[in-house]
């Protein structure tokens, strides 16, 4: 077993000490395979150590009786100098394993062949990994640290180790540290999700990764009133909440429901969240305009960023809104195994077609319906969302005039994801459509990973450009931050005031 | 008795890891196909030669009576003994902090291991050059070999508890590490490498006595050729310093071990 009993571990760091736990407690049964979740910077690789025992913790108690390999994927600290055989034989003598009973095991599982006498600077990064895998598998251990999902060689050696370490040492506990869902769902029955500084336990791995999911769409959030932790010089520092998104006295709250989605059928395979704001004292009968809000929990989080509700309560009781239903909507979340749900996420919102757009209408709409009544007319119909969820917005008011009438686009994608770089053209060729649009954007707007380079405000200067060539209504507002939601957070009571307008 | 039992499983698992280590080291340092090991021998031996030399052409041997060629040989292998070991360890465990994942290892081990590879080292090339010097006739077998062991061991632990403290140190301050180089430059100059105690004005024999690393090659000295001249020392204060130095490097791998940034 292992247990951590109030655990803390603080780093130093420039800026003052850093609390990655503050009060973490977790226990591992022999036998019992645990997830581990959490975003970049939650703590997956501080917690991995303590668990490893690379680190000790600052304060606290960490009870180890099992023995613990260590992190499968790191591979167990190779001199690189060193040959494979002379690696394998420091390993072993460190372990106190049989070293000639190891030698033959880790050279045959392998397969290096003639390299195993090479030093291992000579190898590929394919053979560093079948080299780490074969000797984390010739010591026995209690407990297996996985900490990432392991792309070891080929597929058909890739199967190998899965076969070595699910099928052969299934009686031993497993630890997997991913921020993967997919795999995470795959292999393990219980689940923790580091978040702030705590680890949170769940029986169900389903519920861990869907509260994983919520934290990831909040990872740029903080509380109203929270200290922010942008740094000095981030553009960004300067754009603060403005007194309409914080709640006022004397101003009467609207209520949320949650929906109720059946699976869809448009978007298979999938889970879908939403949840409706209802106006103060609504009856039940008046026919409502309705705002729809992609990524819609983040929009909707009493802790969030954007603070919609309490904005709309603001905005509604000074009668810059009308009285009007929100609805908020998750993307899909795959059932499946292995899936990602940031493809779900990009399928949904970054498709140029009117897919979105029938879902909301024809799967969402009747639930929400369940609740209120809901005006039919298009100009009753406004459509919001941010970065991706921003040209979602857009499309679905492009695809479906007849539906939505006012986009609000938060740092809108309107990039070659999907062929949303096609905009510009599409607005300068296509049909006017009787659309009112605000676009947002940040100059430094970028994205990483595969998306680096792609020309976020260059896009929305364009999709602006078209739109003021046709004659549309819009507004484009270009803040000096980067891609982030906090320059659109500040200005969003001022946007909707515009939308909303008559 | 469970107690017991465990203790000396600590131990023997403490042993192993250090095993692993120290022939990790060694194979890496020293390679199975490369040369690195003869500068263990090169370094002394060139430093000894050139002080023969220098003595033979100044003919300063016509001024004193000290056996040059073991005055040189063992100012300088003293100095690679307290020298080079903080400098083996100094980021030692920055550089083996992937080894930490392998829980039995500790800072400790990798430390003892360096530290056991250095002694190891420097006493061959320090024991192999005596063998040739006196094997040729440069230098007369020492007069009391015991002596010289028990010095030699005074600087070794002298040397390995300096060079703990250091490591540590170093892992935990920057500024600290930068100092440290200067530091031992000075320090080479007031560590008897290139004076005899006796040989000093009186009334500064005292301060140099304040040295720990002076007081050791004094006792070596002192058992290769004492009848030469008159050694000071004193036992007590080096043992003394070792002791207080101990402690203080066991303090700082405390503190590295469970130091709260190992990234």
């Amino acid at each position: 077993m292992i247990r951590f009993q109030n655990v803390q571990k603080s780093y130093h760091t420039r800026h003052g000490l850093n609390h990655v736990l503050r009060n973490a407690n977790l226990t591992i049964q022999p036998g019992e395979k645990v997830g581990i979740l959490g975003r970049n910077g939650a703590g997956k690789s501080t917690t991995i150590r303590l668990l490893s025992g690379a680190e000790l913790p600052t304060a606290g108690y960490i009870e180890r009786n099992m023995s613990v390999s260590w992190p499968l994927a790191f591979g167990g600290a190779f001199q690189g100098a060193l040959t494979g055989r002379d690696n394998t034989k420091c390993i072993c003598r460190i372990y106190g394993r049989d070293i000639r009973e190891a030698i033959d095991y880790v050279q045959s599982f392998s397969e290096l062949g003639r390299y195993f006498d090479e030093p291992v600077n000579n190898y590929s990064s394919g053979m560093a990994a079948r080299l780490a895998f074969a000797l984390s598998m010739s010591i026995e251990f209690d407990c297996f640290l996985i900490d990432e999902v392991m792309h070891v060689g080929d597929q058909r050696f890739h199967e190998k180790c899965q076969v070595e370490l699910y099928e052969k040492r299934a009686d031993r506990s497993h630890v997997i540290v991913s921020h993967d869902e997919g795999f995470v769902r795959e292999h393990c029955e219980r689940a923790y999700v580091l978040k702030d500084g705590d680890i949170l336990s769940f029986d169900q791995v389903d519920e861990a990764i869907n509260f994983h999911i919520k934290s990831l769409h909040a990872k740029e959030t903080h509380g109203v009133g929270d200290s922010v932790q942008a740094k000095p010089d981030d553009p960004d520092e300067k754009y603060q909440l403005g007194p309409d998104s914080h709640p006022k006295d004397g101003v009467p709250r609207g209520s949320i429901v949650t929906l109720e989605i059946p699976p869809s059928a448009i978007f298979p395979g999938c889970l879908h969240e939403a949840w409706l704001y209802l106006p103060a004292d609504y009856n039940g009968e008046d026919s409502l305009p309705l705002m729809v809000f992609q990524d819609g929990w983040w929009f909707m989080a009493d802790d969030g960023p954007w603070q919609v509700q309490t904005v709309a309560n603001n905005l509604i009781a000074d009668g810059s809104l009308p009285e009007m239903a929100i609805l908020f909507v998750e993307s899909g979340k795959l059932l499946s195994e292995g899936g990602l749900a940031s493809e779900q996420r990009s399928l949904e919102y970054d498709s140029v077609n009117g897919d979105y757009a029938e879902f909301l209408l024809t799967e969402i709409l009747p639930q929400v319906r369940k609740h209120a009544v809901i005006s039919d007319d298009p100009r009753d119909r406004g459509i919001a969302g941010i970065a991706n969820g921003g040209i979602c917005a857009f499309t679905a008011a492009w695809m479906r005039p007849d539906a939505f009438s006012r986009v609000l686009s938060m740092c809108g994608i309107f990039a070659d994801i999907r062929g949303g770089g096609a905009y510009p053209d599409l607005i300068r060729e296509g049909d006017y459509r009787p659309l009112r649009v605000f676009l947002q954007e940040g100059v430094r707007s970028r994205l990483g990973g595969v998306y680096e380079g792609l020309d976020l405000p260059g896009g929305n200067r364009a999709v602006a450009q078209s739109l003021a060539v046709k004659g549309y209504q819009y507004q484009f507002v270009l803040g000096e931050g980067g891609h982030s939601f906090r320059h659109g957070a500040m200005i969003l009571p001022d946007a909707l005031r515009w939308l909303w307008r008559s | 008795m469970a107690a017991r039992g465990s203790l000396a499983r600590s131990l023997v698992i403490q042993g192993r890891v250090i095993h692993a280590l120290f022939l990790r080291e060694t194979l890496t340092r020293y390679g199975r196909h490369n040369i690195g090991v003869l500068w263990l021998f090169a370094e002394p031996m060139m430093f000894t030669l050139l002080i023969l030399t220098l003595w033979t052409v100044l003919k300063l041997s016509h001024v004193t009576h000290v056996p040059i060629t073991a005055f040189a040989l063992t100012g300088y292998s003293t100095v690679l003994l307290w020298r080079n070991m903080p400098n083996r360890l100094e980021n030692s465990i920055g550089m083996h902090l992937g080894l930490m994942h392998h829980r039995n290892v500790r800072p400790i081990d990798i430390y003892f291991a360096r530290l056991l590879l250095e002694i190891g080292g420097a006493t061959a090339s320090f024991a192999f050059l005596s063998l040739a010097f006196i094997g040729i006739g440069w230098m007369d077998p020492p007069e009391n070999i015991l002596e010289v062991v028990a010095g030699w061991f005074l600087m070794a632990w002298f040397g390995s508890a300096l060079a703990i403290a250091v490591g540590a140190m170093s892992e935990l301050s920057e500024i600290f590490e930068r100092l440290w180089h200067p530091i031992t430059y000075i320090l080479v100059g007031f560590s008897g490498l290139g004076f005899l105690v006796d040989a000093l004005p009186q009334n500064t024999q005292h301060y140099f006595l304040f040295v720990p690393m002076v007081n050791c090659l004094e006792i070596i000295r002192d058992g290769y050729f004492g009848s030469m001249f008159t050694a000071h020392f004193s036992v007590i204060y080096v043992l003394t310093c070792n002791a207080v130095l101990s402690l203080l490097a066991m303090f700082g791998v405390r503190v590295v071990s469970t130091r709260d940034s190992l990234e």
